[in-house]
């Protein structure tokens, strides 16, 4: 990202008075990336729910979940550029690195007690999707079809690490189950999530 | 542990895609993938599904004054400045800066109401959460380096080639007879510089220092150990190559806790 190119198409749609709110997510990254104050302020009002709630959903604590919030957003700033649009959406990318902080500062905190069921309901695991998100092929229609059709103990399983940032030995003790248990379960149902995804339509078990 | 191959590797990938993969074993595992293509390439299709599960989180309104708090961070790191070096007080973060436009960027000194107080046992007394977070967060270099390795996305620097072997540096931790966990240096543009450490109750912060051939100590960074345990990464720019062994020093007493002689894997 960050390239003149985008730049000059976020300029060019301002100058003749489009809100910028209308502007795709690359060129709000582009903008960000650029040290446009406009297009920056409309992407931390575009992004900061995502971002707050992943963080949220990993440290279970509003001034921490901010803290890192704000490291995301810094982040995002500094390293735009390797943010790759051939891979994931913006949002899935500013997830990834808001987890990936979340989960560094929830190393030198107490765990909180997360109970998996909640997760799925709130990831909207549980709710079955709109014909119409299925039909788009929405990733994150995909992915929660495929959830939904995992053992509900690996579906527990990688929620717990993957929205809540639990480690195999947390999920364990959560989970009361021996750690080779919770490692296979993370591993087996991430394995059948990534046959999901690269092959939406077929039968993945 | 020091050398992992594909085997031990590919059973962790899911983990290290997801961030939740523990302290020895992501720092093995780092040293395989930087040589691995296989398992590079693997990875990078486990982080692509972590990603998209992490993006599955139900989004929270933030609390009042968000936006502009994240504004006035990134005006001021534009503005040249840094993070609060480790160690200064939420409230000493600096006078407020003019904004260049008068508007949206001001910096605006309404915090969010305070929250619950820390629970006991969070670090030394005199940090504020604020500004231990930023003392983990401030480091921009293992933010880049913790989180893209953990992604899967910058392994093998820009080039996309995985690094020639020698460019890592491995050694494991000992105390006496002790073995206490594993340092991985890597000597190519991150300078990224891991640690990974257990069993070494007593100690709430250690500083890490690279030591040259000629006994010079370098800091690194200072990270917290959690019932004797840490897992941290930092950047360690020049030093990297100058390394030869690696010391993590109790940051309350000076006391070398543990050392690692450096050599390449
Ligand atoms: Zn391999």
């Amino acid at each position: 990202m960050g390239t003149g190119a985008e730049v000059a198409v976020a300029c060019d749609v301002r100058r003749i008075g489009s809100p910028v709110d209308k502007l795709g997510d690359e060129a709000l990254l582009a903008g960000l990336g650029a040290g446009d104050e406009e297009l920056t302020a409309a992407f931390v009002r575009r992004f900061g729910p995502k971002v707050y709630g992943v963080a949220l959903a990993i440290l279970g604590d509003q001034a921490a979940a901010e803290d890192v919030s704000q490291a995301a957003f810094e982040r995002a700033w500094r390293h735009g550029s390797s943010y790759d649009p051939r891979r994931a959406t913006v949002g899935t990318w500013l997830a990834a690195v808001t987890r990936n902080l979340a989960i560094d500062a929830a190393r030198v905190r107490r765990p909180t007690p997360v109970d998996p069921s909640a997760l799925l309901e709130a990831a909207g695991v549980v709710r079955v999707g709109t014909e119409a998100e299925v039909l788009a092929g929405e990733t994150a229609a995909e992915l929660r079809a495929a959830l939904r059709r995992l053992p509900p103990e690996q579906a527990r399983a990688v929620v717990l690490c993957g929205l809540a940032g639990l480690s195999a030995s947390q999920v364990a003790e959560a989970e009361q189950i021996p750690l080779g248990t919770a490692k296979t379960r993370i591993r087996t149902a991430m394995g059948r999530l990534r046959v999901a995804l690269a092959d939406p339509g077929g039968c993945d078990d | 542990m020091t050398d992992q191959g594909c085997g031990e590797v590919s059973d962790l990938l899911a983990e290290l895609a997801l961030g939740v993969a523990d302290a020895e074993g992501r720092a093995g595992a780092l040293a395989h993938l930087e040589i691995c293509a296989g398992c590079q390439a693997e990875l990078r299709s486990f982080a692509d599904t972590a990603d998209a599960l992490a993006s599955l989180a139900p989004e929270v309104e933030p609390p009042a004054g968000f936006e502009q708090r994240v504004l006035s961070t990134l005006g001021a790191a534009r503005r040249g400045g840094v993070p609060a070096p480790a160690g200064t007080p939420a409230t000493c973060a600096g006078p407020p800066r003019p904004s260049r436009s008068g508007g949206s960027l001001r910096r605006t000194h309404a915090r969010r109401p305070s929250g619950s107080p820390a629970p006991p046992g969070r670090g030394p007394a005199g940090w504020s959460r604020r500004a231990r977070h930023r003392a983990l967060l401030a480091s921009a270099a293992a933010v880049v380096v913790v989180g893209l390795a953990a992604a899967g996305l910058a392994l093998s620097g820009a080039g996309g080639k995985p690094a020639p072997a020698k460019a890592v540096l491995t050694g494991a931790l000992v105390s006496g007879h002790r073995h206490l966990g594993q340092v991985v240096v890597m000597r190519d543009r991150s300078a990224l510089v891991s640690v990974a450490v257990h069993g070494e109750a007593g100690v709430a912060w250690v500083r890490c220092e690279l030591v040259d051939a000629g006994g010079k100590a370098v800091t690194i960074g200072k990270f917290a150990l959690s019932d004797g345990s840490g897992d941290w990464a930092a950047g360690a720019g020049a030093a990297a190559w100058e390394a030869h062994e690696a010391l993590l020093v109790d940051a309350a007493t000076g006391r070398v806790v543990a050392r690692a002689e450096l050599a390449a894997s």
